[in-house]
């Protein structure tokens, strides 16, 4: 009877609370709808129809783009080729941001600010206007090929352009700044005193870095880690101009198709095939880290 | 032979001082709690005993050995903390045996000790589980066990008690009393919790202001308050102050605004300004005139074991406590009443005024 009573006022205001809400929800749903649904919507139908050399795009639904891409191996090797840079760009900034953001975390009070901008300053400038700065400095005659003649490290000119190489430094410099806001994110939920306890239990300091700060950052080690995989997979502007068409990745082909040899819609289904391959890689692996540290890190 | 010595230990954080020229002896087997209030300079006082915090000057002396520039991993002392600190990505046995593991203790050793250990708290059914799955006092507890599996020489605790609820508190207290008085580890206790002090620990250091007010055990501390700081911080106390008027072999008499109180006469002169402080629970009610003061009951409040009474009374504002053992209610709210108490217990504090 009291429980009942006491109940039926929640429920009531459980029932009638959600109506406001979703109406709230109704730009930012029409605003998905028109730029992102509609969109990939049409790129995935504009994937099914045919292409002819004479006729253009033929309205003829069929998935023969699809067994085109998944059998033909200079695709295959493309698309192999971008899960290893983004692998290796994931591993750089892993490398990179883990003890940046730990570092700046331990910085004072000025530091820290002028710091934090300083990695997340990057990101105020134009991806198109890095990237070609940092071409400037890949080139035969560029700064770091001449530094690596003067000092003595290399024989002749050496040039990172359309090398995986220049582009996994360049994409590393553009999405090293997710990795150090993810995992500074999680250094703000780890309480210092564990650190402290640790040490006073006789841990040295590479000891309690490994087993009591390293897996309680993994959270956002491995969330950065699915952000920059998804941006530097995806990534359009630097392997573009850093890779050019030597070193082509997914998106920088599904360009070509487009724009070069004006095959829509096998440059669609080249694009639904990326879109879906990222899907399924980082929902897997988001599982995994889920099912991983469901029981130590849920509250 | 003192097991921990500090000897002239001070901390600044630039100007400021936090911890101020502090001398503290502690014997082998000892329950010191360092009492204050919040910001008083008791975690910097302990932190610089761990290790985490360098002093500013002065020295830190254990089994005769000065640990001072020691770091906190080369110093094996049990450490709790407030938030507990547990590990939480491992269980509680992983969170005990951490220690063990880290000075290379076989298998076998370690099994047994982490078993004993979460005897020790009684938490040896909860060792699979992990930190957030337990309550703040089975973390606090699995906390204690982790430091003492070590055989710390001696244990630190800041404020380990202060994020639990009342009740839990209090039988944490009783716990916590009766695994040190079991392990008999030399233990320093931080807290602002004079109950928590009293009831715990051998000798109360209380602080002020990163200085030491007094060191005694709790039963002198709070009888025999030195400063007028100690009288108010531990328990209530009325505060008086007046004029040493005559001296005779048992008593002085103290002038406070014409009227005169007889105290104990230790170490008094006549004509010396002194505060004096009397504790509510000793004084007693009688009928108007028979007391040394009378006054009006202004407030009263009931605590089931016992009254608070609020008396205005020519010297200020007087609060009486009084035990509920007289099958009856005590005085209402108006009444007028004297007041009583035994001279001996209107304590002169030795501070200069
Ligand atoms: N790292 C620090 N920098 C500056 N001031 C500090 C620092 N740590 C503590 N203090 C100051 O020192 C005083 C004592 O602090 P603390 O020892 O934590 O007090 P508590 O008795 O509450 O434990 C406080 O006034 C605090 O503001
Ligand atoms: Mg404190």
């Amino acid at each position: 009877m009291n429980a009942a009573n006491s109940a039926s006022p929640a429920r009531q205001t459980a029932s009638r609370a959600p109506r406001g809400p979703y109406w709230l929800l109704s730009p930012a749903l029409l605003f998905y709808t028109l730029l992102l649904i509609v969109p990939i919507g049409m790129t995935a139908l504009l994937s099914l129809y045919a292409f002819d050399d004479i006729l253009g795009i033929q309205q003829q639904i069929s998935f023969n783009n699809y067994l085109e891409v998944l059998t033909d191996p200079y695709f295959h090797k493309i698309f192999l080729r971008t899960l290893v840079m983004s692998v290796l760009v994931v591993l750089v900034c892993v490398a990179l941001g883990v003890p940046e953001a730990y570092i700046l975390n331990r910085m004072g009070s000025p530091w820290k600010g002028i710091f934090l901008l300083v990695i997340l300053g990057p990101l105020l400038i134009s991806v198109v206007v890095r990237t070609l700065g940092w071409a400037i400095l890949f080139g035969r005659e560029g700064l770091i090929s001449e530094s690596l003649q003067l000092l003595g490290l290399s024989d002749g000119p050496v040039s990172l352009m359309y090398s995986q190489t220049g582009v996994v430094i360049a994409l590393v410099h553009v999405l090293v700044p997710f990795m150090v806001i993810s995992v500074w994110a999680s250094l703000q939920r780890l309480d210092p005193d564990t650190e402290r306890a640790a040490s006073s239990l006789c841990a040295k300091p590479w000891t309690i870095m490994r087993r009591v700060v390293m897996p309680q950052i993994m959270p956002g080690i491995l969330s950065g880690s699915v952000i920059v995989f998804a941006l530097a997979a995806t990534a359009f502007a630097t392997p573009a101009i850093i890779g050019g068409r030597r070193f082509k990745v997914v998106a920088t082909t599904a360009y070509d198709e487009f724009l070069n040899t004006l095959n829509w819609p096998l440059g669609a289904a080249i694009a639904v095939i990326l879109l879906l391959a990222n899907v399924a890689i980082i929902a897997s692996y988001n599982r995994y880290i889920e099912r991983k540290y469901a029981q130590v890190f849920e509250s | 032979m003192s097991y921990l010595s500090l000897n002239n230990l001070s901390r600044h954080f630039g100007d400021f001082t936090a911890v101020d020229n502090l001398n503290l002896d502690v014997s082998k087997g000892e329950f010191i709690s360092l009492l204050g209030p919040s910001g008083c300079g008791k975690t910097t006082t302990l932190q610089m005993i761990a290790g985490f915090l360098e002093p500013s000057s002065g020295q830190i002396l254990l089994d005769g050995e000065d640990i001072t520039r020691k770091k906190a991993s080369e110093r094996q002392l049990g450490i709790v903390f407030q938030k507990y600190a547990l590990f939480p990505h491992m269980t509680v046995a992983e969170n005990v045996a951490f220690g063990l593991e880290m000075r290379k203790v076989a298998k076998d050793e370690t099994r047994i000790r982490v078993r004993e250990a979460l005897e020790l708290v009684q938490l040896d059914h909860l060792a699979a589980r992990y930190p957030k799955q337990l309550s703040g006092g089975q973390q606090q507890r699995v906390a204690l066990a982790r430091a003492l599996v070590i055989r710390p020489p001696l244990l630190l605790l800041d404020e380990p008690l202060s994020n639990l609820d009342a009740k839990l508190r209090e039988e944490m207290q009783l716990e916590l009393h009766k695994i040190q008085r079991t392990v008999g580890t030399t233990t320093i206790l931080v807290t602002h919790d004079q109950a928590e002090a009293l009831a715990l620990s051998d000798r109360v250091v209380v602080l002020q202001q990163g200085k030491i007010e007094q060191i005694d055990s709790p039963f002198n501390v709070y009888e025999y308050p030195q400063t007028r700081f100690v009288s108010s911080f531990l328990g209530k106390a009325n505060q008086l102050q007046g004029q040493v008027g005559r001296i005779d072999a048992q008593h002085a008499e103290v002038e406070l605004d014409g009227q005169a109180l007889l105290t104990n006469g230790d170490n008094l002169s006549a004509g010396q300004q002194v505060h004096l402080s009397l504790r509510p629970e000793k004084v007693r009610f009688v009928a108007r005139g028979e007391g040394q003061l009378d006054g009006v009951v202004s407030n009263r409040v009931f605590l089931g074991n016992q009254w608070i009474y609020e008396v205005d009374t020519r010297l200020g504002e007087f609060l009486v406590f009084e035990t509920n053992h007289n099958h009856r209610e005590g005085a209402r709210e108006g009444d007028r009443v004297g007041l009583t108490w035994d001279p001996v217990d209107l304590r002169v504090i030795q501070e200069a005024v």
